[in-house]
């Protein structure tokens, strides 16, 4: 079995089946190989799909053979889900004890849309309770890096798995940067799209406003593919966006020459861990090299983001959860019960309040974003901690990621460098609405000039 | 704004007993310190803002110029 399968990009793994030098057999044998060595200790999945998924790569390997051609770029290909997506026929838990025995009879939209793209469902991957608290029943997801480090929340199993080989690509949700959060610990890609880009139709709900679907891969032209299939107007979803969706991978090598990037004088790059603030440093003189224009912006009230935010989204979480915290509270998780009680504290101003800050919050970042084409930020402030402080007082993770959740913008995570510990560092870029083109690009640009993205977690040493 | 006489906690019991929801001590504990910490950062967000805050008109980020799919390149 070829387990370095596992680590090839989607691109590469597509050159390979059309050219049949590999069959989708091969390619999800090779995962689930992995799963299996090291899937227990990393706690990445909650349901794995393994008979299921080696039946349906059969029948993709039969399909190609008889058409001659794959369905499109991502037949044959397997995906892994965060256990928020609905899959029919596959429990979806959302890691709460109020949903383990749920197997929705629908697919998701964004899962429906992978699979008619020919996409194989290799399992679900571990989460926080309901995107937002505990993680009692399936265990800490862990960090490929640092066995002791958390992969970060809440998507964290679908970054670790990555990291680890244990997926070749994956979906996330993120509400407050729970696609980019784990995929910057775990250094991986994580694409928060714009509002409305992609369906949450089919997500277990945390926040109406707040929440959003995207890829997570392990080089930027794979998160560029996967949000092809992925995007696009759906008419079940009342917040689903009419615009039309380009080819992301078109223009992903037309470099980042008079790229203007925008770094914020405010919040953004204070108090940062040492070797987070050098590896920013050195990241913005390699876009500078490479021909992009750095220009500081004034984002004043970047600093206030994080409370309205809170209130946003605990506020819309109650709401959802309030019939169910009458019936079951027992049943939720200690921090996730306590987090969603919360939002139902506040009151009707205090919302309105929230939400008109996040009016002028959004028209500040909407303004900067005409005159450059993204800001660039670190991910997180620190590289990823201890498991023991998670399950005890975790600092706030969404220090510099919410921002992008309460305006809509698009925001993107790419590795950008290790710590001496040997610890992951990711760096933001937020662009404008729709405009997830120019974020794949940069990144891209970037990605092709170091050599993060081909490091390998020392798993095999840890074994 | 909290009535005289009332402290967070009993505010935060009374606030979730109204909606049917029953917390016991410890939860209460946190929840207090989660919503006050909120509370107190919603008051400086605003007080950040210059001049009157806008009303939401919701919450729909616009399309691009022209509604034309942005390119790369």
């Amino acid at each position: 079995m070829d387990h370095d399968l596992a680590y090839r990009s989607l691109t590469d793994l597509g050159r390979l089946l059309d050219r049949r030098e590999v069959s989708p057999v091969d390619i999800v044998q090779a995962v689930l190989g992995r799963i299996e060595r090291y899937g227990g200790r990393l706690a990445s999945y909650i349901t794995v799909c393994g008979e299921a998924a080696l039946s349906e790569a059969r029948a993709a390997e039969q399909e190609i053979a008889r058409a001659g051609r794959r369905r499109g770029r991502l037949h044959g290909l397997p995906i892994a889900h965060k256990d928020v997506s609905l899959t029919r026929g596959v429990r979806t838990t959302a890691h709460s004890r109020c949903l383990l025995e749920y197997v929705p009879d629908r697919d998701a939209t964004h899962v429906r849309r992978l699979r008619e793209g020919g996409m194989i469902l290799i399992g679900k991957t571990n989460t926080t309770e309901f995107a937002c608290g505990t993680l009692d029943l399936f265990g800490v997801h862990r960090n490929p890096w640092d066995l002791g480090r958390y992969a970060g929340g809440s998507s964290g199993g679908s970054a670790a798995a990555l990291a680890a080989g244990l997926a070749v690509a994956a979906t996330g949700s993120d509400t407050g940067g729970s696609i980019r959060v784990p995929a910057s610990f775990c250094g991986v890609v994580g694409l928060k799209p714009t509002y409305g880009r992609v369906s949450r139709n089919g997500l277990v709900p945390l926040s109406w406003s707040m929440d959003h679907v995207g890829p997570m891969t392990r080089t930027v032209a794979d998160c560029a593919l996967l949000l092809n299939a992925m995007a696009g107007h759906d008419p079940v979803d009342p917040t689903s966006a009419r615009t039309p969706v380009p080819d992301f991978t078109d223009g992903l090598d037309a470099g980042t020459r008079g790229v203007v990037l925008g770094v914020p004088r405010q919040h953004f790059y204070e108090g940062l861990d040492p070797e987070v603030d050098a590896a920013l440093r050195a990241a913005l003189r390699e876009l500078e090299s490479l021909g992009a224009r750095l220009e500081p912006v004034d984002l004043p009230l970047a600093p206030y983001v994080t409370a309205p935010g809170g209130i946003l989204i605990m506020a819309e979480a109650f709401g959802l959860h309030a019939a169910r915290l009458r019936e079951r509270a027992a049943d939720y998780g200690t921090r996730t019960r306590r987090r969603i009680v919360s939002g139902g504290c506040y009151t009707s101003g205090e919302y309105e309040a929230a939400a008109r800050f996040r009016v002028a919050w959004t028209r500040e970042l909407a303004s900067v974003l005409e005159r450059v084409d993204a800001v660039v930020t670190p991910t997180l402030p620190h590289p990823a901690f201890p498991v023991e402080t998670q399950l005890g007082e975790p600092p706030d993770t969404s220090w510099g990621t919410r921002h992008f959740n309460m305006s809509g913008h698009p925001a993107l995570t790419v590795p950008c460098g290790f710590t001496a510990a040997g610890l992951p560092v990711g760096m933001q870029l937020a662009g404008r609405y729709f405009d997830e083109a120019s974020l794949f690009r940069i990144a891209h640009a970037y990605e092709q000039a170091t050599s993060w993205h081909t490091r390998r977690p020392p798993l095999e040493a840890a074994a | 704004m909290r009535p005289a006489g009332q402290n967070a906690a009993d505010e935060v019991r009374a606030a979730l007993a109204r909606q049917g929801i029953t917390v016991g001590e410890d939860d209460l504990a946190v929840v207090v310190k989660i919503v006050e910490a909120n509370r107190a950062g919603l008051e400086r967000a605003l007080a950040a803002v210059s001049g009157e805050p806008e009303v939401p008109q919701g919450f729909v980020p616009p399309a691009p110029p022209g509604d034309a799919a942005p390119q790369a390149g």
